[in-house]
């Protein structure tokens, strides 16, 4: 916690050198950078993410990994049972991954 | 105060640069030297830069875009115009003290955005007027209801859109348009050029953007036929060699690829050719074998960009047959001194239906492909256009 | 190693321990930048350039575009900063973790993962397009690197049977843990570069759309980012070396020399290995990422498993 707080102090001792040095103190109004043509609308548009179906298939797998953590500290001693039911529940994972892939959700061009 | 500019001196020992470069290739060629041989790095867009190195002439358009381009840097900023290639290295030299002069940064007075809006972009031929709707260069058989992307700001019909409202700060917001999978979505109008990393100056690509994807492409130069430039100003007639004039076109092409180590090689090698000694041009031909044989060996580029633009084996309006990796190859193959140039630039028209349905980054990685900037060996400078 | 106190801040004291740590982290962040610049252009100026750049932020004028997402965005370039910093709490220096929990590599994956966040907001925030884009190029390139990267992560705690860093460290006095575990070494490097949006993996910045999320940064929020960037690189290195390469293991020299020796070679072939190819298209590896780092991390976490069963690590 007290890392945060020296981190946090970092930043705002940037922010405050740059106060000190920096020659202008008040930020430029700028437009943003349409390769130096005007702006015709504003950007934050409801973007299409194409790759959306990849999303789904990295929560179910990420849901996934939060277990392996503590499973990693107790495999020596729940022994082979341990080491069987992780890697056979991931195969099974893995075989919804590759019927995904198989569907062609992994490529979006 | 001297503290200060001394501080602000040594700060700034390394500008940044963005480069607008509206006269002949030599010129931005002995330019890109100057800033490769300080290690003054190209910014890739104005809140990256500190100077904005203008080299030629622009015509009333691109003068238009530097204006913008200048307002949109942040202080301490500079601009310099150079039009002799003999002169760059001295206005470089000028650029750190005006740089630390804070009274004078200062003085200038701020820009004000939303006036810049009002204004709206200068008018030209071939520019503002037709931007009224895109059903006349989308494919897609537009649907008449989105005439409202006029641009000035001047109409307000995003009705049908409720949770839109009108406009903030003096922008609409963007409307929505079938994208090229039937979706409605999103469509934000959006140009590429006249002034972008790695992009010829004064190609304007306007079209719009779904996510990433860009539909109703439409390219032009701005400023119309340009003028034949001028023949460099210390009589080497270099700016049409063919070897010279594809390692310019591999280290654009190598920089949009995400490759800054590779391009910068690929320029070193095009300024020792360029050189009047002996020496160095035997040196710049050994560094420009080298860069191409990275090039072609480089298997992560082959898998990163392989099928690209691929123009399905017929060559024509100025465009090489095959994908990019061809014409990136093909651009090694013409610095090895294998083969000549293409006799015509590109034909602007074939190239936007290339990049038609393409996402940004395949779209940026067509351009680069092909020659555009300047007229090749014999061929006329005034392009056709649009 | 033959100290039993762990925590930097119960052997030293917090707040000297804390402020030693920060400046690790730092020093680790400019340390790459110097070794990045000389493989990019030289040697030449590359010694002085995370300060003189650093000064030239600071004196450089702020930016703010129309109707941005103000806080979200600066919010955004102060939380990259502080992410790196923060993942260098459970990074060993001078053997000792700043704080010493049972939960040290999750604490590092958690760090990392909040950057998803933050680059996004960074891409979100200006309201500018190719800003836009940027941030959801990286939306796209994490869902490539990050299972591979918590695979990698959970093979050296399954080999260790510990998430604590100085207890993986510790456990590699027989055998480095790269031998046994080179898959899952590589692909940690790999991921540093990629969330860190670094060489191959630095479309989300890249030049073809102007620079990408930093696009509109200037002035002390550019530097924000900018040093970030930096210091995950630097802390990443280090991290490789404690999960990997047997930390401060070494004959003759002290512990700290060692790790900083073995930071620094990390570094370089990071760096040579990085700059030598051109940036890698997220919408080309998601599929590899997927198809081939996936599975062959799966199968590294196996074969460690078995190795684990087998004793060979007891």
């Amino acid at each position: 916690m007290l890392l945060s707080a020296a981190a946090l102090a970092f930043v705002i001792g940037l922010y405050g050198a740059s106060a000190a040095l920096r020659i202008a103190r008040r930020p430029e109004a700028v437009l943003p950078f349409e390769s130096g043509r005007l702006p015709q609308q504003h950007a934050v548009s409801r973007y299409h993410a194409r790759w959306y179906a990849v999303t789904l298939l990295f929560v179910a797998f990420d849901m996934e990994m939060v277990f392996m953590y503590p499973w990693a500290v107790v495999v020596a001693d729940l022994g082979a049972s341990a080491v069987v039911e992780m890697f056979g529940f991931l195969a099974v994972l893995f075989v919804g991954v590759t019927y995904v892939w198989r569907e062609g959700a992994l490529r979006w061009t | 105060m001297d503290v200060r500019r001394r501080l602000t001196r040594w700060a700034l020992a390394r500008p940044h640069v963005l480069l607008v470069s509206p006269g002949p290739r030599a010129l931005r060629w002995a330019a890109e030297a100057e800033l490769d041989r300080r290690s003054w790095p190209e910014a890739g867009s104005p809140a990256d830069a500190d100077v904005v190195l203008v080299a030629g002439e622009p015509g009333p358009s691109t003068s238009a875009a530097v204006d913008v381009l200048m307002s949109q840097l942040p202080r301490p900023r500079v601009r310099i115009d150079v039009d002799r290639a003999d002169d760059v290295g001295r206005r470089l030299d000028g650029v750190v003290a005006a740089l630390a002069d804070v009274s004078g940064q200062l003085a200038e007075p701020s820009g004000d955005p939303q006036a810049l809006l009002r204004l709206g972009e200068p008018s030209e031929a071939g520019g503002q007027g037709d931007h009224g709707g895109h059903g006349d260069v989308s494919e897609h058989g537009d649907d008449g209801g989105h005439g409202d992307h006029g641009g000035h700001g001047d109409h307000g019909g995003h009705g049908e859109h409720a949770h839109h409202g009108g406009e903030v700060a003096g922008l609409p917001m963007a409307g929505t348009a079938p994208d090229r999978d039937g979706l409605e979505l999103d469509s934000l109008r959006v140009s590429l050029g006249p002034v972008l990393p790695a992009w010829p100056t004064g190609l304007v690509l306007s079209g719009t953007m779904q996510g990433d994807v860009l539909t109703g492409a439409r390219l032009r130069w701005i400023d119309g036929d340009r003028a034949p430039p001028p023949s460099p100003d210390d009589g080497r007639p270099d700016d049409g060699r063919p070897d010279v004039v594809a390692l310019d076109a591999l280290a654009r092409f190598l920089r949009v690829a995400g490759w800054p180590v590779a391009a910068r090689r690929a320029r070193a090698a095009r300024h020792a050719l360029l050189s009047a000694d002996e020496e160095s041009v035997r040196r710049g031909r050994a560094a420009a074998a080298r860069v191409t044989r990275t090039v072609r060996r480089s298997r992560f580029l082959r898998w990163s960009v392989r099928g690209i633009g691929d123009t399905h084996g017929t060559a024509g309006d100025g465009i090489p047959a095959g994908d990019v990796l061809d014409r990136a190859y093909r651009w090694c193959a013409v610095a090895g001194g294998g083969l000549p140039v293409a006799s015509a630039p590109a034909d602007l028209g074939a190239l936007a239906g290339m990049v038609e349905g393409q996402e940004l980054a395949a779209a940026r990685l067509i351009v680069a492909s092909v020659d555009l900037d300047g007229a090749a060996v014999g061929a006329e400078y005034g392009r056709a256009h649009d | 190693m033959t100290d039993s106190v762990t925590s930097s801040a119960a052997a030293w004291g917090v707040l000297p321990a804390v402020v030693v740590v920060a400046l690790v982290a730092v020093a680790l962040g400019a340390l790459f930048v110097v070794v990045d610049r000389v493989a990019v252009t030289g040697v030449r100026g590359a010694l002085g350039a995370p300060v003189v750049e650093a000064g030239r932020l600071l004196v450089q004028q702020r930016r703010v575009t129309p109707a941005p997402d103000r806080l979200l965005w600066r919010l955004a370039s102060a939380a990259v900063l502080v992410l790196a910093m923060l993942s260098m709490a459970v990074v060993p220096v001078a053997g000792r973790t700043l704080w010493s929990t049972t939960a040290d590599l999750v604490w590092f994956n958690a760090m990392e993962a909040l950057m998803w966040a933050a680059v996004w907001l960074l891409g979100w925030g200006p309201n500018a397009v190719h800003s836009l884009v940027g941030g959801y190029r990286f939306l796209a390139q994490g869902l490539a690197y990050e299972l591979p990267l918590m695979f990698a992560l959970i093979t050296a705690g399954l080999g260790a049977g510990t998430l604590r860093t100085t207890g993986v460290v510790a456990a590699q006095r027989e055998l480095w843990f790269v031998v046994t575990m080179p898959a899952a070494f590589v692909v940690f490097l790999a991921s540093a570069a990629a969330f860190a949006f670094w060489g191959p993996f630095s479309a989300p910045a890249g030049d073809d759309i102007a620079g990408g999320v930093v696009s509109e940064l200037s002035g002390v929020e550019r530097l924000l980012v900018e040093a970030g960037r930096a210091v995950f690189l630097g802390v990443s290195a280090a991290m490789a070396v404690a999960l990997f390469l047997g930390g401060g293991a070494g004959p003759w020299l002290p512990d700290w020399s060692w790790q900083l020796l073995k930071t620094v070679l990390v570094m370089l072939v990071l760096v040579a290995a990085g700059r030598r190819v051109p940036t890698l298209r997220p919408d080309r590896y998601v599929e590899v990422g997927w198809m081939v780092l996936v599975p062959v991390t799966l199968v590294q976490a196996l074969v460690v498993a078995l190795l684990v069963l087998s004793g060979w690590y007891a």
